[in-house]
């Protein structure tokens, strides 16, 4: 089964074997160069934004205590419910020619067109912020962890050695933390090598709008592949960096003893920048686009939401369920093979089916319409030779086809989530059942149901949601005519109905909410020793 | 076959997948009532017994039998939950999801409502914790949920307990305690119990009867006493205590020592190298030793001495033997003891001697 979710992957790799002569040659002399340079400088841009933003907010949300910490704990959070192209299409609203910014603008000081200079933002600067936007979360995320896990008495030592709050946290804190904020950057850089909608709506040209362009525009099914192989070279380079920078320095808690953290009181001036520095990422990244959502959608919900919006939101509710009963389910014979049969191949097929959240949703597409054509024509082929006609498509433009994207793509999300919880259930509770008389399938309906119920929950919600907010995998196979939330957002933006889409655009951010909610909490508990509430400072 | 034994284990041998083996023709009989302790350093197979004789391991070579049933022996297997065994491990195994009371009624499926309830009232009471039956457990501390754990495996009544080191996930002081107090539990049930452990003391606190095992083997069972004063080779008597240990020659049917001869092991051939293992406490300060069957007094230096809780340990210089200063550890009871660089005479107790054919 891990092999089977191997496939796409695999698919897409052998491609660089396959000649394709002119087309791949005409593409590397004329779009590979801006595709790779925009990639990279994307890349650089969100790599240095979420960098600074995401450990500077969890320092400060960790380490000090101003107004307003409380909230912000989980307040930063809060971007990532909002899906990159939502964003990109709510900020072009807001800030290009005709949005309310520039139009004030105008009137309050009477420019005309060309009298002003104004930043354009549907540009390459443009894509890296609204990108940053939405993705220093994943650093602010993992940056915080480790530093909440970090022995205060390390950091105490460190004071008494003769060096700053600040001396401490650079000198001692930040290397002790450097693994997890490389696998948060790591991580934010995967889903900007993901990112087709804001990249596509801003024309900046990068692997993903091209493999789409080549596959639908010139039809170039192998050129589309080998476009895709490039991408996922990025993403092995990134993947191999990110193990190389954990796997370096492997950092051992050498003190075991756990205490409330210092907590520094910032006064006066420091304290407002404080507040302010929390505050602009979640206003910029969440706030302001959920608002203008909210208020265009407010004009315009009479007109959108109708019958047609209605079927939208069933597809997207259908796809995304039964996507996460899916993911979940394979999840769960995964994590008990490697339970009750500890191999090193099962190991190994389990990482790399969980490959699949790293590998970017347009090169899942291409890798599971590649064998699902071959598939279809394959078994229609025999079905004409037997019986005289054959049945159309029926894996490739097809549910299936998408619901297998999905699952490869998101498998990662619920195997992670079911292999912690599945860990928590020691092999010893095991055997206590059995010795007080349980057979094996009676220990796991009385004690490992109870005990996962929770994190199945979880690990289904979370793949449920990231099915909804999914956009390129959908669009490249989604069947004819069949339409979701994401897509009819993505289409609207498209055809410039930006106040259109936002009804569409508004529930998918409002679903994403679901698991930064459960983020939140699950940090909150995360904390060992002290009790979470006097930690967070919430009673 | 021995009549009458509760559990028992006929040549058996284990490996563990990738051919390392674990354990090698391991035999042994426990009798009803009796508390067997399996005492090893980690790694010596003794967790493997114990999961063997649970049904959680299938035999591989020899036989498992119980009240004189075959229930492993490389074809049958029966299956832990219809063998009645109850198990307690060191890291206790509560299941996190469910109540004290519900823990401890988990195994008592085939009562009735009432009956189960009065059972387990009943075994909350046996071990104190009466009282906490709506708790979780992660709110107890860990001598608590221990006895919860004992609880719990003795609800259903088994024939026999398996103890997988019980207390070493507890600080010293509660340790000595629910020790003591299990020990009461078990006693009252009249169990069988086996119990693995690691620590020499605790083994001969609890066991009736003890199994040393070193790397897959047994080395030697009896009763505590008589392995600390009778143990047939130099691992059992090292790993009861600290010893000093030097080698010496045979001559004229003696172990040649500084104190003077002492017996040679049976069949020791004239001028053979044969080891020497000699307890602290059986060298005494002169002044303290009129008692007889001494060997000695000798003359020692003090090199350095201390007061531990409970004894003196001194560190003593001992003339010339065999061409080299030989250096004793000494633990003494009592509060006075010498300084160091002062001359003291020293004097052996034979019985607290040990003479080994030198190995390999």
């Amino acid at each position: 089964m891990a092999t089977l979710i191997a496939i796409p992957v695999v698919v897409v790799l052998l491609h660089v074997f396959v000649p394709t002569g002119d087309v791949w040659r005409h593409l590397a002399s004329t779009v590979l160069p801006s595709y790779i340079g925009n990639s990279l400088w994307l890349m650089l841009g969100v790599g240095a934004g979420t960098l600074v933003i995401g450990v500077g907010t969890a320092w400060l949300v960790t380490m000090c205590r101003f107004p307003g910490r409380g909230i912000f704990e989980w307040a930063l959070l809060l971007p990532m419910a909002v899906p990159a192209y939502v964003i990109a299409y709510t900020y072009t609203g807001l800030l290009d020619y005709a949005g309310p910014v520039q139009e004030s603008l105008r009137a309050l000081f009477g420019w005309g067109r060309g009298d002003y200079w104004f930043p354009e933002i549907r540009s390459l600067g443009g894509a890296v912020v609204m990108l940053v936007l939405v993705l220093y979360p994943y650093v602010y995320l993992l940056s915080r962890a480790a530093f909440l896990e970090q022995s205060v008495c390390v950091l105490e030592v460190s004071r008494t050695l003769g060096r700053t709050p600040l001396r401490a946290f650079i000198s001692v804190a930040l290397p002790l933390a450097r693994p997890a904020i490389a696998t948060g950057v790591a991580l934010a850089l995967m889903e900007t090598l993901n990112d087709f909608g804001t990249v596509q709506y801003f024309a900046v040209d990068t692997f993903t709008t091209g493999i789409f362009r080549t596959w639908y525009g010139l039809g170039e099914t192998a050129a589309a592949a080998q476009l895709a192989a490039v991408l996922m070279l990025f993403i092995f380079a990134l993947v191999l960096a990110e193990r190389f920078s954990r796997g370096g320095g492997r950092v051992h808690h050498t003190s075991p003893r756990y205490r409330e953290l210092p907590g520094y009181r910032l006064k006066g001036a420091r304290k407002a920048l404080a507040t302010l520095a929390c505050l602009t990422p979640v206003a910029l990244g969440f706030l302001l686009p959920a608002c203008a959502l909210g208020y265009w959608s407010w004009l315009t919900a009479p007109d959108v939401i109708d019958a047609g919006f209605m079927a939208l939101a069933f597809n997207s509710f259908v796809l995304a369920t039964v996507a996460a009963a899916l993911a979940l389910a394979v999840a769960v014979a995964i994590a008990y093979a490697q339970r009750l049969r500890p191999s090193r191949l099962i190991g190994a097929a389990a990482r790399l089916s969980a490959m699949g959240y790293a590998v970017p949703g347009a090169v899942v597409a291409v890798g599971v319409l590649i064998p699902f054509a071959w598939a279809d024509t394959a078994i229609n082929d025999l079905a004409r030779r037997l019986f005289g006609a054959g049945p159309g498509l029926i894996l490739s433009g097809t549910i299936v086809a998408v619901t297998f994207a999905y699952v490869v793509r998101f498998l990662a999300v619920s195997l992670n989530t079911v292999e912690a919880s599945l860990a928590k259930i020691t092999p010893h509770m095991d055997d206590a059942a059995r010795t007080l008389g349980l057979r094996p399938r009676q220990a796991l309906v009385r004690v490992h149901l109870p005990i996962m119920g929770g994190s199945l929950l979880t690990a289904a919600l979370l793949v449920f949601v990231d099915v909804m907010k999914e956009l390129p995998a959908t669009l490249i196979l989604r069947p004819f005519n069949f339409d979701t939330l994401a897509i009819r957002t993505y289409q609207l933006a498209s055809d410039e109905r930006l106040a259109e889409s936002s009804s569409a655009a508004l529930a998918i951010v409002l679903v994403g909410i679901i698991p930064v909610i459960l983020l939140s909490l699950a940090i909150a508990r995360s904390r060992p020793g002290t009790g979470s509430g006097k930690e967070t400072g919430r009673p | 076959m021995s009549d009458g034994s509760v559990l028992e284990f006929e040549h058996v041998s284990h490996a563990f997948e990738g051919g390392l083996e674990v354990l090698h023709d391991i035999s042994l009989a426990i009798m009803p009532g009796e508390i067997f302790c399996l005492l090893g350093p980690s790694g010596c197979g003794k967790t493997t017994t114990l999961r063997l004789a649970a049904g959680l391991e299938e035999c591989q070579k020899g036989r498992v039998l119980m009240n004189g049933t075959v229930v492993s022996d490389g074809h049958l297997h029966v299956p832990p939950e219809k063998r009645g065994v109850g198990l307690v491990f060191q890291d206790t195994a509560l299941f996190p999801h469910l109540t004290v009371a519900e823990n401890v009624g988990f195994g008592l499926g085939a009562l009735s409502e009432s009956a189960r309830r009065a059972r387990i009232h009943e075994m909350l009471q046996q071990v104190k914790m009466d009282g906490y039956s709506d708790a979780y457990p992660h709110v107890l501390s860990g001598g608590q949920q221990q006895r919860v754990a004992l609880a719990r495996a003795l609800a259903p009544d088994p024939r026999l307990i398996l103890l997988d080191e019980p207390f070493s996930g507890l600080d010293a002081q509660t340790r000595s305690m629910i020790r003591e107090e299990m020990l009461a539990v078990l006693k009252a049930h009249g169990v069988t119990a086996l119990v693995v452990t690691h620590d020499p003391e605790e083994a001969m606190y609890v066991a009736d009867r003890i199994a040393v095992m070193n790397r897959g083997r047994i080395e030697q069972v009896g009763r505590p006493a008589d392995l600390y004063c009778h143990p047939l080779n130099p691992f059992v008597t090292r790993f009861f205590s600290s010893t000093n240990r030097f080698t010496t020659r045979v001559s004229g049917g003696k172990a040649n020592t500084p104190f003077g001869p002492v017996a040679a092991p049976a069949g020791a051939a004239e001028g053979e190298i044969v080891e020497v293992l000699i307890r602290p406490e059986a060298i005494r300060i002169a002044a303290a030793s009129r008692t007889g069957g001494m060997l000695g007094p000798i003359e020692a230096k003090v090199l350095d001495s201390r007061m531990l809780r409970r004894a003196v340990f001194m560190n003593l210089c001992i003339g010339e033997f065999e061409g080299a200063h030989l250096h004793v550890h000494v633990r003494s009871p009592g509060h006075d003891f010498p300084a160091g660089g002062e001359r003291v005479s020293v004097s052996l107790d034979p019985r607290q001697t040990f003479v080994f054919k030198a190995q390999g």
